[in-house]
């Protein structure tokens, strides 16, 4: 079974059926493939826990803005949190995105807030951000302040500029940005 | 059973290795170029386009890629299909940053002439508005800001090719595209286009109807200027609220009967406070108009001059669709830093800020174009998705609970799919090579070749960005020099 599996998988890859899609970077990572017009999305997130109650994050949701293509066939991405992203020291959260140039709306960050009875919460950021082809973009870091626990989201506060610390940072955790260029870019 | 399962893996196994085997073989074969075309060729030519494509080539433009950009538009273009119009007013956006203004000129005409035609493609038109049919396929003619916008540019491009008659219509065609808003107050509110107006009735010799534009000029400016905009929307809005109140009573007063006197006596009252208010508005924009400064635009139709300098700053606004079913549209801008100017000519003259003609602002003009007629025929397909959504879920409910003849499934299957086949999504095609502000000023060069260099200013005056061009003046009166900026990505 796990032959034919994989035969229909090589089958569909080598045809093309398999299409590019969206990553996010991991400490491990030793390269950095951006053909195929992609490009590279850097901001932190930073919210405060409440009391004792701690929000855990699961991942973030991309979502394709393209003028050009009907409406529902536009990408949403979900892209995944890992154990890197969070940095303790800094209780900030460092976010990645390896996407197809384009234009993209960040839509929210999705977690649980007491695990044990599963209470979804979600971060609504609603911000537009643009890749470009083979570039490397920081866009500044989203502060959600304290999680509302009454309800099941809280809104973005404000976007701030914290490049200096934040670029130095990702450096630190993703080798594989250590010798790239990384330019900055704003959210809209 | 176990040997079906066997026997069916061992074909399933056979089957995928042959499609494998065929794919391999077959793809290079197909995919091998049959004639001698260089590799740009083909992969630019409108058959290996998609209009997807179109993304890539507004990122490359915007992280200053504008050979790539101006290969795919080009591409799009010969496709001639319903969106012509569009890859024409980019392509020409992307011609006018390299400097290539005649091929600018070109393509900003063909667009023109679609955009402005009534009848291009009606048929098209007419099948979009149909439950199952997306708005998206009806050809592209572009919101009442793009019109305008496209005018101006073929205006201005006739206008440096001393075509002074065309030129004048283009800008002419742009007021009245202008004049096609819903809010009152918002019509033929680019004071550019009067202004453009005003200078070339003055080089023909029309001193009065130069009088008429100038004074129009005068008041769009008044009116779109940042100083007055929230007091202009907040009049707009108390005139809105007027013009129902009164409908609503000369309806009450038709019916008149003594049931509704004491309706009547509150809508009048309502009227009158709306009265006032409006009143008191014209009043706080009275006096602000006394304060804008409108030297600028005197400066700026001065028959001395011989030059035109438009510096293009930023991006234009990104119009994409939001709503439960993408049915609603809305416009964003991403900000640029630069707020103001400086031309330094052969490293000797410099002009700075105050000269500029500013407030030029393509997001405003794009977001005060009211609604639309499609906008409620969207919502009407909208709310029928949801209710024929709605129903299919019922009657799958229903069909779980009781359901012997399977009539129910079956109708919750047809809602579901009549739920699916319509299309409500709203067309977000816009102009995103537009730039989001225009500065002009109005210079007198001497005939010959100068070097200009153009520094941008953020709020704090820290220079941005800067560039050095240069420029062949001719001996004429209306030499005009384009510049884009386009942010941290150029």
């Amino acid at each position: 079974m796990k032959k034919i599996l994989f035969l229909i998988f090589l089958a569909f890859s080598v045809t093309g059926c398999v299409s590019v899609n969206p990553y996010v970077l991991n400490k491990a990572q030793t390269s950095l493939d951006l053909t195929n017009n992609r490009g590279v999305a850097l901001f932190t997130m930073k919210v405060d826990s409440v009391g004792g109650t701690r929000l855990s994050l699961l991942n973030f949701i991309a979502r394709e803005v393209n003028q050009y293509k009907p409406y529902n066939t536009l990408g949403m991405f979900s892209l995944p949190f890992l154990a890197e992203n969070y940095s303790a020291t800094d209780n900030l959260y460092f976010c990645s995105a390896v996407l197809t140039s384009g234009i993209y709306r960040l839509d929210s960050f999705n977690g649980m807030v007491n695990i044990f009875f599963g209470m979804p919460h979600a971060l609504k950021a609603d911000k537009i951000f643009d890749i470009y082809p083979n570039k490397i973009n920081y866009f500044g870091r989203l502060n959600f302040g304290n999680f509302n626990t009454q309800l099941g989201f809280t809104t973005l506060i404000k976007v701030e500029d914290a490049a200096d610390q934040d670029i130095l940072k990702f450096k630190e955790i993703f080798p594989v940005l250590k010798d790239k260029q990384i330019s900055k870019d704003s959210f809209y | 059973m176990e040997k079906i399962i066997k026997i069916m893996s061992f074909k399933i196994t056979k089957l995928t290795a042959i499609i494998l085997a065929i794919s391999l073989i077959t793809v290079p074969v197909f995919a091998a170029p049959t004639d001698n075309s260089t590799s740009d060729e083909i992969k630019y030519s409108p058959k290996n386009l998609q209009d997807k494509d179109a993304m890539q080539a507004e990122m490359d433009f915007y992280s200053g890629n504008d050979r790539e950009a101006e290969l795919i538009f080009t591409g799009l273009i010969g496709k001639k299909d319903h969106d012509i119009a569009l890859w024409n007013n980019q392509l020409g956006s992307v011609y006018l940053t390299q400097g290539k203004l005649k091929e600018a000129k070109d393509a900003f005409m063909e667009s023109y002439i679609l955009m402005n035609d009534i009848s291009a493609f009606k048929n098209l038109e007419l099948r979009s508005v149909g439950l199952l049919s997306s708005e998206m396929t009806k050809g592209y003619k572009g919101d009442p800001y793009e019109k305008v916008f496209n005018s101006f540019y073929v205006g201005m491009l006739l206008y440096a090719d001393n075509d002074l008659e065309n030129a004048l219509a283009a800008f002419k065609n742009g007021i009245l595209c202008d004049s096609d808003v819903t809010g009152k107050l918002y019509k033929s509110d680019v004071a550019l286009m009067y202004l453009m107006a005003t200078r070339l009735e003055l080089m023909q010799k029309n001193q009065s109807m130069a009088d008429d534009f100038f004074k129009q000029a005068t008041e769009a400016f008044y009116l779109s200027h940042p100083d007055n905009r929230l007091l202009v929307s907040q009049k707009q809005g108390f005139l809105d609220d007027l013009e129902k109140k009164q409908k609503e009573l000369l309806e009450k007063e038709a019916k008149a009967n003594i049931k509704l006197e004491k309706v009547i006596t509150a809508l009048k009252a309502e009227i009158s406070k709306l009265e006032a208010d409006i009143k008191s508005t014209e009043e706080k924009i009275a006096e602000n108009n006394r304060k804008i400064p409108i030297d600028t635009l005197k400066d700026f139709i001065d028959p001395n001059d011989n030059t035109l300098i438009c510096i293009e700053t930023g991006r234009g606004p990104l119009k994409y669709q939001t709503g439960t079913y993408g049915e609603k549209t809305i416009f964003i801008i991403k900000p640029y830093p630069a707020v103001s100017f400086s031309i330094t000519i052969d490293n000797f003259t410099q002009i700075k800020a105050g000269a500029f003609l500013n407030h030029n602002d393509v997001f405003y003009q794009a977001s005060t174009r009211g609604g639309r007629v499609m906008d409620s025929m969207l919502k009407g397909k909208a709310e029928f998705k949801k209710t024929t959504q709605d129903v299919s879920n019922i009657l799958s409910t229903a069909s779980q609970i009781y359901d012997p003849y399977g009539v129910f499934a079956l109708l919750s299957f047809a809602s579901g799919a009549v739920s699916n086949a319509t299309n409500p999504y709203a067309d977000a095609r816009h102009w995103s090579l537009l730039p989001a502000e225009l500065q002009i000023i109005s210079l007198r060069l001497n005939p010959g070749a100068h070097q200009l260099q153009i520094n941008a200013y953020d709020a704090t005056g820290k220079t941005i960005e800067s560039s050095k061009i240069s420029v062949e003046i001719t001996n004429t009166p209306n030499n005009v020099i384009f510049k884009r900026f386009r942010g941290v990505e150029s």
